[in-house]
């Protein structure tokens, strides 16, 4: 009986045409699927968390077809911490631009002196902004995680 | 709020956390648990919960269960196909504390049932958790944010600060995995 | 008698959730590996967001997605919509407790490098030993 340690090491990743052919064609879907939830997050159910998880899970998707250097040549690992702490930083940079502009603290109806759109539409328009810094934000932390893990440290061979 | 379906789908629930509890392979304990989260997910959405359904069936059933199957690769490296946990009932020292484990769930389980009794009755729409705050983000959240999903209004504006930290937990949780694990003498 | 009887099948899910409960917490003080520990962890969690959400739910209510123009226009009856303040909360929740996993499952990794085992009891021998 075979392990599953010794049979990944035989029939390598990038030679199982099945698998690749199939999740090649529908990474970008996932993808654009992942977008479209946590913009239409005002309007159905979704929004940040969950779009930036569906947008991570492509790319370990991809990690675990083609090989963990594929991924890592799709988003290297600088690229990655850049965009997890670009989520936190979206959102604490809105939050003191509103102090800025006369508000309080994440009081978006203060942005409306750069752009007067309205104090409702402004209140609507910062949330979509936060949705989106916290999107990018999950989306890097749990491929980081999922790398990390699978690798053991080494960031070499996955699973 | 069908109760008929709400004791179906709470029936297989008990199930299948059972099995995940009392299974000995690893890998078969880790895929009825992704199951298992797959049966709340139903439950959340037929609450009327659909954003934690959304949730749970993403995070829950999705990347939880992959990072518990890379962790169980990376971990048990010597072992048949069938990733067997050593879940051996013989390896107490001390025999006589065989049944406390189980003493001690019936008796929190006993204490949660006497507290329980308090609660409102399910679905009731004059309970105090569905009066005071709430009341007001019903009938306001949508004149003042121009947002109709109730949910992404109040987590993303009325509770923003909440939904900050959340995220910087977020950002810890990867910090302190890529420290715990990281080799001697890497880039950091 | 009577009201005693009315109470326990008017409240039946509240047990079944404690049942959830107890499965994990037993779980987590008895299995011997430590990835079955967190499972029973997961279950755990998952039971008491159940527990949650089934206190915001209420019956005959719709879903907290109302329509744009009938909420600007006229009231919308609060005994009709599900509470959304629960939803809130266990959003956070959710993905707390998944971070918390991820971070459970590193710890456990560093455990096999050093010991070899993940088992509890083998852990135990073994620091004993060395």
């Amino acid at each position: 009986m075979r392990t599953l340690q010794q049979d990944a090491h035989i029939r390598m990743p990038w030679q199982d045409m099945i698998l690749q052919t199939a999740v090649r064609v529908l990474i970008p879907f996932i993808q654009l699927f992942g977008l479209y939830v946590i913009v239409h997050g005002h309007y159905s159910p979704g929004g940040g968390f969950q779009g930036g998880v569906i947008l991570g899970a492509a790319i370990i998707l991809m990690a675990l077809v083609f090989g963990l250097r594929a991924s890592m040549h799709y988003i290297s690992e600088n690229a990655n911490k850049t965009l997890s702490i670009l989520g936190p930083f979206v959102f604490c940079f809105i939050g003191v631009l509103c102090i800025v502009f006369g508000g309080g603290f994440l009081d978006y109806g203060a942005l409306d002196s750069i752009i007067p759109l309205g104090w409702n539409e402004w209140r609507s328009f910062g949330i979509f902004l936060v949705e989106l810094g916290v999107g990018v934000g999950v989306m890097s932390i749990m491929l980081r995680i999922y790398r990390v893990l699978s690798s053991a440290g080494t960031m070499d061979k996955g699973l | 709020m069908i109760w008929q379906l709400d004791l179906f789908l709470l029936t297989l629930v008990v199930i299948c956390g059972f099995g995940t509890v009392s299974t000995r392979g690893l890998l078969s304990s880790t895929i009825i648990f992704s199951a298992y989260s797959f049966l709340m997910c139903l439950l959340y959405a037929e609450m009327g919960a659909v954003d934690v359904a959304f949730t749970e069936a993403v995070v829950g059933a999705g990347v939880s269960t992959i990072f518990f199957i890379a962790a169980l690769f990376r971990s048990t490296r010597r072992s048949p196909l069938i990733i067997r946990g050593v879940d051996d009932p013989h390896h107490f020292k001390d025999q006589g504390l065989k049944a406390l484990p189980l003493a001690l769930a019936f008796v929190t389980g006993a204490l949660l049932f006497y507290g329980m009794a308090d609660f409102p009755d399910w679905g009731d729409p004059g309970s105090q958790p569905n009066t005071h705050v709430s009341a007001y983000y019903i009938e306001n959240a949508v004149r003042e944010t121009h947002v109709p999903n109730l949910v992404t209004a109040v987590l993303g504006d009325y509770r923003g600060y909440d939904t900050m930290f959340e995220l910087v937990v977020i950002y810890c949780a990867g910090v302190s995995v890529v420290s715990i694990l990281k080799q001697e003498g890497d880039n950091p | 008698m009577d009201g005693w009887l009315a109470e326990i099948i008017g409240k039946f899910n509240y047990w079944v959730y404690v049942v959830l409960m107890m499965t994990g917490f037993y779980a987590m003080i008895r299995k011997n590996n430590l990835v079955k520990k967190l499972l029973g962890m997961n279950i755990f969690q998952t039971a008491i967001i159940l527990l949650y959400i089934s206190m915001g739910s209420k019956v005959g209510g719709k879903i907290p997605i109302l329509d744009k123009q009938q909420a600007l226009e006229g009231a919308v009856q609060v005994a009709g919509v599900v509470n959304p303040l629960p939803h809130v909360l266990m959003l956070t929740a959710i993905v707390v407790s998944v971070s918390v996993t991820g971070v459970a499952l590193a710890v456990v990794l560093r455990i096999y490098k050093e010991y070899g085992t993940i088992d509890e009891d083998q852990i135990l021998e073994r620091i004993g030993k060395s």
